[in-house]
């Protein structure tokens, strides 16, 4: 009955009912902070668009120094950055987000209309994202029903989580629309529009959520009670059932975070099939610095993803909260597995990951030595790009830096998620504002302030992806401190740190390292999704995204300056979830 | 209500006018909480080596005591001190003290051990955690033996332990303590009959031995005159009966608890004089 709080959490003596304020508190404190980040944006960024309206407008007048005040007070530039920030406030809940810098009209209206778009396309990809889950989980809900839990090999919801939106975007574009001519390659307002970028957005959503709950469902099913039940006679729909209502709760914020996602990929999936979304028209805005309507943008992203998330965090409270306050969550204890196959494919992929690599290293990723899209052969194993470089170079240097920042990210955002998750109710804010911010919008807002570049990839996508791996631990926080093993330690005269880091931290770290690796391949994907967006690292920099993005054009003519970088990226996602299925047994 | 013993002597633990109430969350926000009163005007008094028993039915709130006594949760009005100081919710580090008189057995013994921890760690994690001076590893082979454990098991883990024997682990790691006062909550349901027993004369012997004081919860009645030589009945909060075991069993004051007692000892209570009339409680 006593609730132990860890972390830093405030002092006993503050009001129950104020505790409970403080996530609230914490929510609204951050989320103000963002929208005076937004709102500091066109300050920050140091830039002066006058001279770029003026051409836009009139672009026969001459850009005397009175014309470019006179634009300049319209557009408030000549303020301070708090009174500009009180300005664009002002507008905002006037329902006036500014005037564009390059048409000079207003931007809200258009964004609302983008917005539109991009729910739709979203609502579509969500429905196959769920169909494609359940079809991931048939096998682990057959084998618990049977009394057999055992954990599926979750090769194919690799596979799928492994494939990024821009590349499955691209693929489909160019066997479904440009191959077989079946469905229009771009366009918006009729349901065969919408097939392939719901395909594209909701199969990785899919994956990734088949794969956590086919591995949820598998460790609730081998739980004592199901095996009681099963005895007791109870129905298998029944059971499956009650399966299902145990191991939702622990994943509802992950699921948060896949529907979240979705918003992020939505981006890149709008720019292949030129979709008049939100996401798209944000990207514009930002590589063309309008950013009134990068602003935006950015706000309305924001806050759909927040809506989202809060749905997911209202649903775990109503399924859990009443179970938490009677301590009633039982222990899920993780019975290791053991077998020799396992290790098969990670040894297998990582070999191959090698190869390229040794192949690769010892020539020269930047010099035109070959023919424009020389095909491979003996002396050019995987053949020449657009610009007669050699893929096998690019692919084998992209690797390691790839790998060498995705790894640098996995760890970073590994401690930051954990000791930010040990004080759920302080960081609910930061948690939940940055767990709604995809990658690729704090790319746009890093690449806004920074222009891009490498170190802005790697800040941007260290920058929101600890959220998820905090919101995790948090969970997991709670769970723990529901069992009767850690309510009893009050009486044992065990302290905070003690508590923490020898009855919490252990039930903690490993699941929350296992999903860590998890997504080491989505981080991988995050930075090469803003490496093809143009957010990361600049060419001729040999980094996956940015391959994938110069091989496109030539996808008809030459395959393999696409499928290598592809491929690459695949190999090292089941390579990373393999190994992470592997360190479970600890 | 006084206890057995003289008036003039210093009880291990008093508690007065204890009242607890629960905020039940309404279902619609925008309607004022109702508080429901789960404890009313408890006085209840320990003295050194006693052994008491406290029975309800589910739902009586003695889980609720319980914890305030444990200094676990706050009481919304009332107090309670040991040895004559004051016991409230505070750090780990300030109840110390009273963590070395006062020990819990839980209700789960099984799921209250830690899973990670060996049997020797368990024993020995509140002699570390409370400074417990002197030698911990004599304290624990002693606890171990009081609790008629073999040694062997000291490199046990939980999980690889009987629900008795699990249960033996809580109790002697209550035990390493040498507590003067042991509060435990149905620490013999969920045992099977011969273990029951078992534990029952494991009580008996370290309140003679140690002059342990014991304040043993239950909701059924059948094991008091066993273990208790006072009762106390709590219903629906508040305290009805505080007497003697075998007074209580002979005379119940109340409806309520003639029911009880006719519920642990059916020929019994059929022979039982009908109650005491008493106006001032109401009789559900
Ligand atoms: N956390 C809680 N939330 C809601 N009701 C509670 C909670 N704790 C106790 N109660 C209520 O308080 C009353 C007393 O509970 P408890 O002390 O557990 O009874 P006992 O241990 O005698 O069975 C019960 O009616 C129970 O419903
Ligand atoms: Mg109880």
């Amino acid at each position: 009955m006593s609730t132990a709080s860890v972390g830093v959490s405030p002092s006993p003596a503050l009001r129950p009912a104020l505790r409970a304020l403080v996530p609230t508190l914490s929510r609204l404190v951050t989320l103000a902070a963002v929208v005076v980040l937004v709102g500091l944006l066109p300050w920050l960024s140091g830039r002066d668009p006058a001279l770029s309206i003026l051409r836009a407008r009139a672009g026969d007048q001459n850009p005397t120094a009175e014309a470019l005040d006179s634009i300049r007070a319209q557009l408030g530039l000549d303020m301070g950055p708090w009174e500009k920030l009180g300005h664009w406030l002002w507008g905002l809940m006037h329902g006036d987000a500014g005037v564009s810098w390059i048409s000079g009209g207003p931007v809200l209206p258009g964004m609302l209309q983008a917005t539109g778009v991009s729910l739709a396309l979203m609502l579509a990809a969500m429905l196959l994202a769920l169909v494609t889950t359940m079809a991931l989980c048939v096998t682990a809900v057959r084998r618990g029903l049977m009394g057999e839990p055992a954990p599926t090999s979750g090769a194919l919801g690799a596979t799928l989580t492994a494939l990024p939106e821009f590349l499955l975007a691209a693929l489909l574009l160019v066997i479904f629309a440009a191959g077989l001519n079946w469905l229009p390659p771009y366009g918006w307002g009729e349901a065969r529009h919408m097939i392939l970028p719901a395909l594209s957005l909701g199969l990785p959503a899919g994956g990734l959520m088949g794969r956590l709950f086919s591995d949820g469902l598998t460790a609730s099913f081998s739980e004592r009670w199901v095996a009681t039940w099963h005895v007791a006679g109870f129905g298998r729909r029944r059971i499956a059932l009650a399966v299902l209502k145990r191991t939702l709760p622990s994943l509802l914020p992950q699921v948060g975070l896949v529907i979240v996602g979705l918003t992020g990929g939505a981006i890149a999936v709008e720019q292949v099939f030129s979709i008049p979304g939100l996401g798209r028209a944000t990207l514009g805005a930002a590589s063309a610095q309008d950013l009134p309507a990068l602003q935006t943008g950015i706000l309305l992203l924001l806050a759909i993803a927040v809506v989202l998330g809060g749905a997911a965090g209202l649903g775990r409270t109503l399924l859990l909260g009443r179970t938490l306050r009677a301590g009633a969550v039982p222990v899920t204890r993780h019975e290791p597995h053991h077998g020799r196959w396992q290790w098969v494919v990670p040894v297998a992929v990582a070999l191959l990951l090698v190869i390229i690599i040794v192949a690769g290293i010892g020539r020269d990723p930047l010099a035109s030595n070959y023919l424009r899209l020389q095909p491979p052969s003996l002396d050019l194993p995987l053949g020449a790009d657009g610009t007669g470089r050699d893929i096998l170079a690019r692919v084998s240097h992209g690797a390691l830096s790839t790998m060498g920042m995705a790894l640098l990210v996995v760890s970073i955002t590994f401690v930051l998620g954990v000791l930010i998750g040990l004080m759920p109710r302080l960081a609910a804010g930061p948690i939940e504002v940055t767990n709604a911010t995809p990658p690729v919008i704090a790319g746009l807002l890093v690449a806004g302030l920074m222009g891009p570049s490498a170190s802005g990839a790697i800040l941007a996508v260290t920058l929101v992806s600890w959220a998820p791996l905090a919101a995790h631990t948090a969970a997991l926080v709670t769970e723990v401190q529901g069992q009767a093993h850690v309510r009893i330690t009050p009486m044992l005269g065990v302290g905070r740190w003690r508590l923490l880091s020898r009855y919490i931290l252990p039930s903690v770290i490993g699941p929350v390292f296992r999903h860590a690796m998890l997504r080491l391949p989505g981080i991988a994907l995050a930075l090469a999704a803003l490496g093809f967006l143009g957010l990361g690292p600049r060419p001729p920099a040999p980094e996956w995204g940015l391959l994938l993005a110069e091989g496109i054009p030539y996808l008809e003519r030459a395959p393999w300056a696409v499928l290598v970088p592809a491929l690459a990226l695949v190999l090292m996602s089941i390579l990373a979830v393999s190994l992470s299925s592997l360190w479970r047994r600890g | 209500m006084p206890g057995l013993t003289p008036e003039n002597a210093e009880p291990l633990l008093r508690a007065e006018g204890l009242y607890k109430h629960l905020y039940q969350p309404s279902l619609a926000f925008w309607r004022a909480r109702q508080p429901r009163t789960i404890l009313r005007d408890i006085h209840l008094s320990i003295q050194p080596g006693e052994r008491i028993g406290l029975a309800g039915v589910s739902g009586a709130g003695k889980t609720t005591l319980l914890n305030l006594l444990l200094a676990l949760n706050g009481a919304d009005a009332g107090s309670i001190t040991c040895q004559g100081r004051p016991v409230r919710p505070a750090s780990t580090r300030a109840l110390r003290w009273y963590r070395r008189l006062v020990q819990y057995i839980p209700q789960d013994p099984a799921s209250s051990l830690d899973p990670r921890m060996s049997v020797r760690e368990l024993i020995r994690e509140p002699l570390v955690r409370l400074s417990v001076e002197g030698h911990h590893g004599r304290r624990i082979d002693e606890a171990l033996d009081r609790v008629g454990l073999d040694q062997k098991f000291l490199g046990y883990r939980p999980g690889a332990l009987s629900g008795g024997q699990a249960q033996r682990v809580a109790i002697a790691r209550a035990v390493a303590l040498r507590p003067r006062l042991l509060l435990a909550d149905e620490p013999l349901s969920g045992l099977d009959l011969p273990v029951r027993a078992k534990v029952m004369q494991l009580f008996n012997d370290m309140s003679r031995l140690d002059d342990t004081a014991f304040l043993i919860i239950s909701h059924d009645l059948s094991v008091m005159p066993r273990l208790c030589e006072r009762t106390l009945i709590l219903h629906d909060g508040a305290i009805i009966e505080d007497r003697p075991t075998a007074a209580l069993f002979g005379a119940p004051e109340h409806d309520h608890t003639r029911a009880l007692v006719r519920a642990a000892h059916p020929d019994l209570a059929i022979m039982m004089p009908a109650p005491a009339a008493n106006a001032s409680y109401p009789v559900a």
